[in-house]
């Protein structure tokens, strides 16, 4: 855990978090939709924004900021709720290709085990195990 | 040859790349294929820091399709333009552009060989987008490369964004 992250690597991560957040939104949101025939303008109305306002919020995770975030699970009843993830208790996966693929592993770019370890926070050493 | 032996055909001639989720902890439910411009962009165009990291926050976009996240997707005309992943007009050539939004805003092209299989050919920046020849030209590029790879084989047809990217929605 002493190597230093690249900028690549953190910008890898922070876009990753934007994308997940965005998702979180997004989800909830298809869920009262199809649950309790929630709309986009019953959102609107209750945290007092206009319709197409939250038409580009739920549409792209660059159009969130933390606040934006929050009013809108405030909307929908909820609050986030984050979970820190141990990349390193996470199994690493063998089977990374489909099913059907027949090619060698050498024109797979970016499987840099040694690369993904320091990331990963682990040994290189470490097995795979699904 | 099915779509399948050409794509493996294509990896293995090193036209087309295969990109599996950066980081091996995540598991693969969708695949994307890229050419080598594709690739290049992903691991630092032009060889700037900059470009490294805006490479990488692509690669995050991308990998959120990989994944299997909920996509975001349309077949809406050109001014929705929040959507991640849209198929543009005419719907007849088929070919998607996947929006990234992060600076400087970028645009891949490519198109799908089936379902949750999309082959990324081409990219541009946004603010190179405004005027209809540079779009015209990514579109003549994902077709051109298209025939090399693949032929006279069709791209996959859908009439709704569920029948190209499985759990896709629209806002």
């Amino acid at each position: 855990m002493s190597k230093v992250l690249s900028k690549g690597d953190l910008a890898y991560f922070q876009a990753q978090t934007r994308n997940l957040l965005h998702e979180l939104v997004l989800t909830e949101f298809f869920r009262l939709v199809d649950e309790k025939g929630f709309t986009k303008t019953d959102l609107a109305k209750r945290i007092g924004r206009d319709k197409a306002q939250i038409t580009r919020w739920l549409r792209s995770p660059t159009n969130l900021q933390i606040e934006t975030v929050s009013d809108l699970l405030a909307g929908m009843a909820g609050y986030l709720d984050p979970n820190f993830i141990r990349i390193q208790d996470l199994p690493v996966r063998n089977q990374q290709e489909p099913d059907w693929a027949r090619f060698s592993e050498i024109n797979i770019p970016n499987i840099d085990n040694a690369k993904q370890s320091v990331i990963l926070g682990r040994s290189s050493s470490t097995a795979a195990s699904t | 040859m099915s779509i399948h032996d050409l794509i493996n055909d294509a990896v293995n001639r090193g036209r087309l790349f295969y990109l599996p989720p950066k980081y091996s902890i995540y598991a693969v439910k969708r695949s994307i294929f890229i050419t080598q411009e594709i690739k290049d962009l992903l691991e630092g165009y032009e060889a700037d820091h900059q470009w490294k990291i805006r490479g990488e926050e692509l690669r995050a976009d991308l990998d959120k399709f990989t994944c299997g996240r909920p996509i975001v997707a349309t077949f809406a005309p050109k001014r929705e333009r929040s959507v991640l992943w849209k198929r543009l007009l005419k719907s007849s050539e088929e070919i998607w552009e996947v929006r990234s939004h992060s600076e400087p805003a970028l645009r891949v092209f490519g198109r799908f060989a089936e379902k949750d299989t999309f082959i990324a050919v081409t990219w541009a920046l946004r603010e190179h987008l405004d005027e209809d020849s540079e779009w015209n030209r990514c579109k003549q590029i994902v077709k051109c490369e298209w025939r090399n790879l693949f032929f006279a084989n069709e791209p996959f047809s859908g009439d709704h964004p569920n029948d190209y990217i499985s759990n896709a929605r629209s806002i």
